[in-house]
């Protein structure tokens, strides 16, 4: 059994007096897809910061390609965040560059590849999400859809093992968002990595996913694989994967 | 001959900007008469307005007594007039440096706030939500806070006067080591009501600006989070450029009318 | 107050930065461009209003205790080198690039590209605050410059066509000590230096979309014109009274 990937040892983060996630581990091996789910505001966002390095959690540790990370040494932040790749929810877009270099801007400040193959990539990967006819253009005169298609594609033209993906698809047209689950999958199947996608469409997930994660409060309700999710005993968790509509559960949860 | 076109589109920029001013100017004057506002949103404008600023002018203020004071200091040894520190200290504040000032450090927190509060509430459609149940934002929001501002300013460059005053005096006795005696009886020779009730003048007139110019820029907020930013930015650079000119045609006028 | 921890942070960053030479030069010219620059105009026109005010005020509180205005001229000029001009350029100032700055960053902060350049290994201090650190204390310089010779060539009208005092006893150095000019150099400098500390932290704590970015931008306006008369206040008094 090879190393995981990545490494959560009792993660817990609370922000303002309240405690957004507790105790949460899981070990993240190459090859797996996790589909991170879950009602609004149950955490979903602040986990994807903190295995990205981008929150820190007060207790826990975080275990990234075999290291540790030492939240306050500079140094292993650098190191780590090499190997990390975040599209974001609100799509952080570099609103004074162009598409292309948008895409191309993680892999310039890494410094490893040369300018002609770092240049390649990003057409590529561009070329994958369907905007490459939009490389000049910049995030200003984009559609949101569009900004978002930018957003995945500068993680995968950097190709990190660990790779993040919050809300890839939503509000796309039903073609789109289809497409771009089966990239993420693709994706997932290139390399040796691991690949985190945070959604609400479960029907293009299951497909895709190898692995549910799903989030109750801030703690994991359930966490195994997509093919047997039917035999999950959960109850909050079948009905949300069956979305069921008519427990009590809807409205009067403590999100 | 691209700059020739960039004058051109900065004079239209310019003029479109001052008839937006005078058209937010005349609705609010129009919502005066007869005067059918909130006054619930008044009384609680006055009291973020009003009450919250009044630390940061009375900083203000005493500082700046202290710096007229220190910079008329060489004159003083130069000429021996004693006196005459405690005139430009205490005249100057109350007729000059006091309106302005105070007029621009409440721009900064008035008027700069009010365009990010409008702005925010354009981009989120609460304006639009407004006008569909046929509530008058201008009643609802903007006049409250008109009447609330120029108020709010003249009563706080009064307040800002008497500490101006002191901070001159503390710095006269202290650092300078002239005797309060002195000090006062020069203040009380010079023309003290006149240059107050000019200060109070300019106060008001800055406080007008204040509201109209915040407000135009508020309210013309377009593109989000940076549209917002924008606004603020033009809002105090216009509201800047406002107040020093109407300060020199205040000025100006009285100087001329005899005062 | 997170604000003054967080402004000597980025203090002790840049200054880090800068120290290691890690300065992007054509990064820095660009944001003089705009500091400087584009403020020239809104500069000129503000400290013309104001330098003939200054001469209103003046002659009016002259006329009060002197016969004759003959040192108008020599008077206006040192108290515009030594007060005004820094101390209202550093206001304007403020206004127009604190309000810039915090927007700017702050509307970086709102949409997570300071996230995305941390995570891609940018530093946003480098990146972001250093070059208009050096740009902004250039700034500060020149447009007090730009500044003193507006206000004192429009008082020089004003002196002539209200009080009928030629240009040449106007232009006067006569009181101009080299004090005065280190005092107004200093104050220059050290607004222009101040400003964007205070601005970048205020639109580096934004949060929450428009409402966070109105809010940055405000606090920074008001953060750095207090800073402004402050640095005014304590330069003014350093210089009197040791130097």
């Amino acid at each position: 059994m090879s190393l995981p990937l990545v490494s959560l040892q009792n993660i817990a983060v609370r922000y303002r007096k309240k405690q957004v996630l507790r105790e949460l581990s899981g070990d993240f091996y190459a090859g797996e897809v996790v589909g991170v789910i879950g009602r609004g505001g149950v955490g979903k966002t602040q986990l994807l910061r903190v295995l990205t390095t981008l929150l820190r959690p007060n207790t826990g540790t975080l275990v990234l390609m075999g290291k540790t990370v030492v939240w306050w040494q500079r140094r292993t932040l650098v190191e780590v965040r090499k190997s990390v790749g975040l599209q974001f929810q609100n799509f952080a877009l570099f609103d004074f560059l162009d598409v292309h270099h948008n895409v191309t801007f993680p892999l310039e400040h890494q410094g490893i590849l040369g300018a002609e193959e770092i240049s390649s990539r990003a057409r590529e990967a561009l070329d994958r999400v369907g905007l490459a006819s939009a490389a000049t253009l910049f995030p200003g005169e984009l559609s949101g859809g569009m900004r978002r298609r930018v957003a995945i594609a500068r993680v995968m033209a950097a190709r990190p093992p660990i790779a993040v993906f919050d809300d890839p698809v939503a509000g796309l047209d039903p073609i789109n968002s289809a497409k771009i689950m089966r990239l993420l999958g693709d994706f997932a199947q290139e390399g040796k990595r691991v690949v985190f996608v945070a959604t609400h469409d479960l029907e293009r997930l299951f497909p895709v996913a190898t692995r549910l994660l799903f989030l109750h409060n801030g703690a994991v309700d359930y966490d195994g694989p997509t093919s047997q999710r039917h035999l999950a005993t959960s109850p909050r968790f079948l009905d949300f994967v069956e979305a069921a509509t008519e427990t009590a559960a809807d409205f009067s949860s403590t999100v | 001959m691209q700059w020739v076109s960039s004058i051109g589109k900065g004079t239209l920029d310019i003029t479109e900007l001052i008839g937006g001013l005078f058209l937010t100017l005349a609705r609010v004057l129009r919502s005066l008469v007869p005067p059918r506002f909130d006054t619930y949103e008044l009384r609680r404008q006055l009291y973020i307005i009003g009450v919250r600023s009044i630390p940061i002018v009375i900083l203000t203020a005493f500082v700046v007594g202290i710096i007229m004071v220190v910079q008329t200091a060489t004159y003083v040894h130069k000429t021996g007039a004693t006196g005459f520190a405690a005139a430009v200290g205490g005249v100057a504040v109350l007729s000059e440096i006091g309106p302005a000032l105070i007029g621009i450090m409440f721009s900064g927190r008035v008027g700069a706030n009010a365009t990010a509060e409008f702005g925010t509430m354009v981009v989120s459609e609460q304006v639009d939500a407004l006008k569909a149940l046929a509530i008058d934002p201008m009643r609802f929001l903007v006049v409250p806070r008109f009447v609330a501002i120029v108020v709010s300013l003249v009563l706080l460059t009064v307040i800002g006067d008497v500490f101006g005053i002191l901070g001159g005096m503390a710095t006269s006795h202290f650092v300078l080591h002239i005797d309060w005696q002195s000090f006062v009886n020069a203040l009380l020779e010079s023309e003290l009501l006149d240059e107050l009730l000019v200060g109070l003048i300019k106060a008001a007139t800055f406080g007008v600006v204040i509201s109209v110019v915040s407000t135009t820029y508020g309210f013309g907020v377009k593109g989000g989070a940076r549209g917002v930013g924008r606004a603020v930015n033009g809002c105090v650079v216009t509201t800047a450029l406002g107040i020093f000119m109407l300060d020199y045609v205040i000025t100006y006028l009285w100087f001329l009318w005899g005062g | 107050m997170k604000t003054l921890v967080l402004i000597v942070r980025l203090l002790s960053q840049s200054l880090w930065s800068i120290g290691r030479l890690r300065v992007n030069p054509s990064e820095v010219l660009r944001q003089y461009f705009e500091a400087g620059v584009r403020s020239i105009l809104f500069v000129s026109v503000t400290m013309a209003f104001i330098g003939m005010l200054g001469v209103y005020q003046t002659a009016s509180q002259m006329a009060k205790v002197l016969p004759e205005f003959s040192v108008l001229g020599a008077g206006v000029i040192q108290m515009g080198i030594r007060e005004l001009a820094p101390v209202m350029t550093g206001l304007l100032l403020s206004i127009r690039v604190g309000t810039g700055y915090a927007a700017e960053i702050g509307t970086m902060k709102v949409t997570d590209q300071i996230e995305a350049m941390k995570l891609s290994n940018v530093d946003p201090v480098e990146w972001l605050v250093v070059p208009r650190l050096l740009a902004s204390t250039g700034a500060g310089l020149s447009l007090g410059v730009v500044g003193a010779v507006v206000g004192i060539a429009t008082g020089m009208v004003v002196a002539y066509t209200g009080f009928s005092v030629l240009p040449d006893t106007y232009l006067s150095l006569r009181f101009v000590r080299m004090h005065d000019l280190t005092m107004g150099v200093t104050k220059c400098l050290a607004m222009g230096f101040a400003i964007p500390l205070v601005s970048c932290a205020c639109g580096f704590e934004a949060e929450g979309g428009s409402e966070g970015v109105g809010r940055a931008t405000t606090k920074a306006v008001v953060m750095s014109s207090m800073v402004v008369i402050l640095l005014d206040a304590f330069i003014s008094v350093f210089w009197e009274v040791v130097m």
